[in-house]
C-alpha cells in the first residue's frame, strides 16, 4: 500500500470496461457513478447511438451507446449491461451523459510508463477517440477521449 | 154257646157239674187250651199248647197274644179288628199260622171262643187249638209230588167205561190234541181200529174195570193218525170201600228210541243178507251160523255147530303159537279184523274179509265173539293175475300162472295167460341172443326163426339195422384212415400258426417297450415344459418389478433435474448479487479516487470488495456450470432408465410369449401321453388277442392231436367188429391200383379184422359174402 502511495505521482487511475470483448478504460475522475442498465426514454431525431434519456436525480442524462458509437455491431442488452456516467468538460462547463458497454472490468492504477500513445494510424478521425494505450500484463486497455467522442453531447452538470 | 157253658161250668167247678168237668178235663188232654183277657194278655195255658209252641207254662202267663203272631200282621189294622172282634163277643175260628219259640212256623187248626160274665158280658177269651203242622206239611208235599209228575210225565185220567175225564198240558202235546178235543171222548180214539175191534181191547178194559194194573210200550195214535209210542203205567183208583172208580194213566214218548229200535233190527237184517256171520263161544266153539256162511263154506248147519273153529283153519296155522294166542285175544274182549285164508268143505281154499267181534254180557265179561266175514276168493284169484301181469309189464317174464288147483273159467284163463307169455318169450329171447352178439362185435350174426305179425316186423327191424350197422362199421374204417391224415395235416398248419403267433407276440412286446420309453420321454418332456412355464412366469415377476424400480427411477430424476433447476435460479440471484456488489464497489472505487488521497483506504476496502464480488460471481458461474454439467447427466441418465424400461416391457413381451409356448408345448406334451395311451392300451389289445389267438392255437393243436388219437382209437374201435369183408375206400386205393392186390389192406388196424371176420362168418352163415 505504502508502495501504491509512493507511485501515486508517477500513476493515473483508470476504470475499465469490456466492449466487444476489448477492454476499455476512462479516467476515473471522469467517472460519476455506475449503474445497471434501465431502458431510457428515447428522443426523436437523435443519432443512432444515442439510445434516449434517462432521469437520473432530477437532471435529464443522454444515454449512448459505445458500442455504436465505436462502430461494432449492435448486440443486445443482458444482465451485465451496465451505463457509466460520465462528466465530460464542454465547451463551457461540464456536461454528463451515460454510456452503455458490455459489462465492468475493473479500478486500476496505471503508472505512466505502462501508457503509451496511441499508434498514428493514417489519421483517421477515429484515433482521436483514444488517448493512449496502457499495457497490463499481457492485455492491452484502450483508453478513450471521452470530449472527442462525444462532443456537445450530454446535458450540463448541475452547479454542484 | 156250648163254648159258653164250658167255660161256666169249668169255672164254677161244683159237683153237679163233674160230668162237664171230666169233659173238659178230656178236652184239656186232647187240645191245647190257652185263656186270653179281652185285652189278649195270657192268663192260663195248658200242657199241650205249652209242647206244640215250645214254650213253658211260666214263659207264658202274663205275655201277649202277639208274642206269637208275625211281627207284620200285628202291624196291621186286620189285628186289631181280630181283637176288637172277640171283645165284641164274637167267635173266631180257622187254620192259623202262629210262630213258636225261636220263630218256629207252627200251624194250629184253632177257635176262639169268648167267655162271658153271670150278666152276659164277655170277659176273656179261650182258644182251643190243635197242632196240624205235620198233616199240613205232608200235604205240601204230596201237592208238590203230584206236580213234578204233571210236569214231566203225561198224565190223562180215564172212567172206567174209557171216557176221558182229564188230560194235562204234557199228554196233550204227545198227541197234538186240545183238552176240549179230547174230554168226553173215548180211550180209542188213541188206538189203532184193528186194535180196538180186537178181543184183547176189550180184555185190556176189563182188566182195568177189575182193579188190576196195566203197564208197558203201546202204540198210539196221535191227531190226524200220527204214530206215537209211549211207555206207560194204567192205574185203576179206588173208591174207600176198595171199589176201582177211575184210571189214571202216566205216559212218557218213546217214539224216537222206538224208532232207534226198529232202524237197528232192519240194519241187522240187511247185514245177514249179503254178510256171512258165524258166532263163537269165547273159546272158539261154534254156536251159530247164517246161511251166507253155511253157503261160502258148504257145511250145513248141523255139520258144524258144537265144533271148534280150527275145522275152518289150515293145520299148519292151528298148531302154530299164534292161533291159541289169537283166541286169547278175541276172549280179553279185543277185536280182530282182516283178511284171512280158510278151508272149506273139502279142502277148498276160500278168502275172507271179517272182523272177530266179542260181545259184552252185563258184567262186561266175553258172552260170545260174533265173527262178520265176506267171501273174497275171487278176488285173491284176480289179484294173482294181476300180481303176474304187473311182474310181466317190469320185464319179468319167467314167471306163469299156477294153474294146478284151478279148473273151469279160471282155468282156461290162467292156461291162456300163459301161452300169451310163452308168444311173448321166444321173439324176445331170439332178439336178445342177436343184440349180445351185436355188442360183443358180431355184426355178421341175423335173427333167425319163424315169427308172425309185429313179431315178423321186429325180426325184420333188427336184422336191418345190424345189417346197416355193419355197412356203417366198415365205413366207419375207410373214414378214419381218412381222418388220420387230415388231422396230421392239421398238427402241421398249427406247429407253423404257433410259430408265427409267438413270433407276433415277441414283436408286440418290443413295439410295447418301446411305447413304454416313449411314454416316459413324453412324460419328462411335460414336466420340464411345466418347470419352463413356472420359470417364464418367475421371470416375467422379475420383469415387472424391474420395470417399476425403472419407473421410480424416472421419478427420482425428474426430480433432482428440478431440484437442480431451483439451483440455477438461485445461482442466479447469486451471480446478480455479486454483480451489483461489484458495481458497487466500483462505484465506490470511483468515489474513493475522486476523494484523492482522502478515499485511498476507501479505494483499498472498495478493491478488496470487488474482488470478493468477482470470486463470488466466478463461484456462482462454476457452480452453474456444474449444474449445467449434473443436469445434462441427470438428462443422459433419465434417458437410459426409459430405454431400460423399454427394455424391460420388450422382454416381459417375451417372457409372455414364451410362457404361452411352453404352455403350447405342455398341452401338446399331454396331448402326446394320451395318444400314446392309446396307442399303448392298442397295442396290450393286440396283445391279449395274440394270446388268445396262441391259446386258441394250442387249443386247435391239441384238438387236432386229439382227433389224431380219437381216429386212431376209432380204427382200433373198427378193428374190434367181426365184418364180413371190408371194402376200401376208393380214394386211397386209386393211386395204387396194381398194388393193390398184393398188399389188399393198406391199414393195418384194419387187417387182423378180416381173418377174423372171414373165419366165422363164413363157418356161420354168410358164406356168398367171401370174395377172396
Amino acid at each position: 500500500m505504502s508502495e501504491t502511495t509512493k507511485q501515486v505521482e508517477q500513476s493515473e487511475q483508470v476504470l475499465t470496461f469490456v466492449v466487444n470483448e476489448q477492454e476499455f478504460g476512462v479516467d476515473i475522475l471522469r467517472v460519476q457513478e455506475i449503474r445497471g442498465w434501465t431502458a431510457p426514454t428515447p428522443i426523436p431525431q437523435a443519432p443512432p447511438f444515442v439510445k434516449g434519456v434517462i432521469n437520473l436525480r432530477g437532471d435529464i442524462v443522454p444515454i449512448a451507446d459505445l458500442r455504436e458509437r465505436l462502430g461494432f455491431a449492435r448486440q443486445a442488452y443482458g444482465p451485465s449491461t451496465v451505463v457509466i456516467v460520465l462528466r465530460t468538460q464542454g465547451a463551457t462547463r461540464e456536461r454528463v451523459l451515460g454510456v452503455v458497454v458490455d459489462a465492468m472490468s475493473d479500478v486500476m492504477t496505471l503508472p505512466a510508463k505502462d501508457i503509451h500513445p496511441t499508434p498514428d494510424l493514417q489519421a483517421s478521425s477515429e484515433t482521436r477517440h483514444a488517448r493512449g494505450i496502457a499495457t497490463v500484463g499481457e492485455k492491452l486497455i484502450t483508453l478513450l477521449n471521452v470530449e472527442a467522442l462525444f462532443g456537445a453531447l450530454g446535458s450540463e452538470a448541475s452547479a454542484a | 154257646m156250648a163254648t159258653k157253658k164250658k167255660t161256666s161250668a169249668k169255672k164254677s167247678t161244683s159237683s153237679p157239674r163233674r160230668n162237664d168237668q171230666a169233659k173238659l178235663a178230656a178236652i184239656d188232654r186232647a187240645q191245647a187250651t190257652i185263656e186270653f183277657t179281652l185285652d189278649g194278655k195270657v192268663v192260663d195255658v195248658n200242657q199241650n199248647f205249652c209242647a206244640a209252641l215250645g214254650y213253658t207254662r211260666e214263659e207264658l202267663i202274663g205275655q201277649h197274644h202277639r208274642l206269637f203272631c208275625a211281627p207284620e200282621w200285628v202291624a196291621s189294622p186286620d189285628y186289631q179288628r181280630f181283637w176288637e172282634k172277640l171283645g165284641r163277643g164274637e167267635a173266631d175260628a180257622a187254620v192259623y199260622r202262629r210262630l213258636g219259640k225261636g220263630g218256629k212256623e207252627v200251624w194250629i187248626q184253632a177257635s176262639y171262643n169268648p167267655l162271658f160274665d153271670s150278666k152276659g158280658k164277655p170277659y176273656g177269651v179261650l182258644k182251643f187249638a190243635t197242632d196240624i203242622t205235620a198233616a199240613r206239611n205232608a200235604q205240601a208235599e204230596t201237592e208238590a209230588r203230584l206236580k213234578a209228575v204233571d210236569r214231566v210225565q203225561a198224565v190223562i185220567e180215564f172212567a172206567l167205561d174209557g171216557t176221558v175225564l182229564h188230560a194235562n198240558e204234557n199228554f196233550l202235546s204227545v198227541l197234538g190234541y186240545t183238552l176240549d178235543e179230547v174230554k168226553g171222548r173215548p180211550h180209542r180214539i188213541f188206538c189203532d181200529p184193528e186194535w180196538v175191534a180186537s178181543h184183547e181191547y176189550r180184555e185190556f178194559w176189563a182188566k182195568l174195570n177189575r182193579g188190576e194194573f196195566d203197564a208197558g210200550t203201546y202204540r198210539r195214535l196221535g191227531k190226524g193218525g200220527k204214530e206215537v209210542w209211549i211207555e206207560a203205567s194204567y192205574n185203576p183208583v179206588f173208591d174207600a170201600t176198595g171199589k176201582p172208580v177211575k184210571v189214571v194213566k202216566f205216559a212218557s214218548d218213546v217214539t224216537r228210541s222206538r224208532q232207534a229200535a226198529l232202524e237197528n233190527e232192519a240194519r241187522m237184517a240187511a247185514i245177514h243178507k249179503v254178510q256171512a256171520i258165524i258166532e263163537f263161544s269165547p273159546d272158539g266153539t261154534v254156536l251159530d251160523a247164517n246161511e251166507n256162511f253155511l253157503k261160502t263154506l258148504g257145511y250145513g248147519l248141523d255139520e258144524i255147530k258144537g265144533k271148534h273153529h280150527r275145522m275152518f283153519c289150515e293145520p299148519g296155522y292151528t298148531t302154530s303159537p299164534e292161533y291159541p294166542a289169537f283166541w286169547a285175544k278175541l276172549a280179553r274182549g279185543e277185536f280182530d279184523a282182516g283178511v284171512y285164508k280158510r278151508l272149506g268143505r273139502g279142502g277148498r281154499e276160500v278168502w275172507i274179509q271179517a272182523s272177530y267181534n266179542p260181545v259184552f254180557d252185563s258184567r262186561g265179561k266175553v258172552a260170545k265173539v260174533i265173527k262178520l266175514a265176506t267171501d273174497i276168493t275171487d278176488q285173491m284169484m284176480v289179484q294173482n293175475i294181476e300180481k303176474l301181469v304187473a311182474r310181466a309189464s317190469a320185464g319179468e317174464l319167467q314167471h306163469r300162472v299156477d294153474a294146478t288147483a284151478l279148473k273151469g273159467t279160471a282155468l282156461a284163463l290162467a292156461t291162456s295167460i300163459n301161452q300169451l307169455l310163452d308168444a311173448v318169450v321166444a321173439p324176445i329171447a331170439e332178439t336178445q341172443r342177436v343184440m349180445k352178439r351185436v355188442a360183443q362185435g358180431d355184426v355178421t350174426v341175423r335173427m333167425e326163426g319163424e315169427f308172425a305179425g309185429e313179431f315178423r316186423v321186429l325180426q325184420d327191424a333188427i336184422n336191418q339195422s345190424v345189417s346197416q350197422l355193419e355197412e356203417t362199421v366198415v365205413g366207419m374204417a375207410q373214414a378214419s384212415t381218412a381222418i388220420a391224415a387230415a388231422s396230421r395235416d392239421i398238427a402241421d398248419g398249427n406247429a407253423n400258426l404257433s410259430q408265427r403267433t409267438q413270433e407276433q407276440a415277441s414283436s408286440l412286446e418290443e413295439t410295447a417297450s418301446s411305447i413304454e420309453e416313449m411314454t416316459a420321454t413324453v412324460k419328462q418332456n411335460a414336466s420340464n415344459a411345466t418347470q419352463g412355464s413356472q420359470l417364464a412366469v418367475s421371470a416375467r415377476a422379475s420383469a415387472e418389478k424391474g420395470n417399476e424400480v425403472v419407473s421410480r427411477a424416472i421419478t427420482a430424476m425428474t426430480a433432482i433435474t428440478e431440484r437442480s433447476k431451483r439451483m440455477a435460479d438461485i445461482i442466479g440471484v447469486i451471480e446478480q448479487i455479486a454483480f451489483q456488489t461489484n458495481m458497487l464497489a466500483l462505484n465506490a472505487a470511483v468515489e474513493a479516487a475522486r476523494a484523492g488521497d482522502q478515499g485511498r483506504g476507501f479505494a483499498v476496502v472498495a478493491s478488496e470488495v470487488r474482488n470478493l464480488a468477482q470470486r463470488s460471481a466466478t463461484a456462482a458461474r462454476e457452480i452453474q456450470t456444474l449444474i449445467k454439467d449434473s443436469s445434462e447427466k441427470v438428462e443422459q441418465g433419465a434417458t437410459l432408465v426409459n430405454n431400460s424400461g423399454e427394455v424391460l416391457a420388450e422382454i416381459m413381451t417375451g417372457v409372455k410369449k414364451v410362457a404361452d409356448i411352453v404352455g403350447e408345448i405342455s398341452a401338446a406334451s399331454e396331448e402326446q401321453a394320451r395318444g400314446i395311451e392309446q396307442i399303448n392300451t392298442a397295442v396290450m389289445q393286440m396283445d391279449k388277442m395274440t394270446q388268445q389267438n396262441a391259446a386258441l392255437v394250442e387249443e386247435s393243436s391239441s384238438a387236432a392231436t386229439a382227433m389224431r388219437d380219437q381216429s386212431e382209437a376209432m380204427t382200433k374201435i373198427v378193428a374190434t367188429f367181426k365184418l364180413g369183408e371190408v371194402r376200401e375206400a376208393p380214394a386211397p386205393r386209386a393211386p395204387a391200383p396194381p398194388k393193390s392186390a398184393a398188399p389188399a389192406k393198406p391199414k393195418p388196424a384194419a387187417r387182423p379184422v378180416v381173418p377174423a371176420a372171414a373165419m366165422k362168418p363164413s363157418s356161420a352163415q354168410d358164406s356168398e359174402w367171401e370174395h377172396f
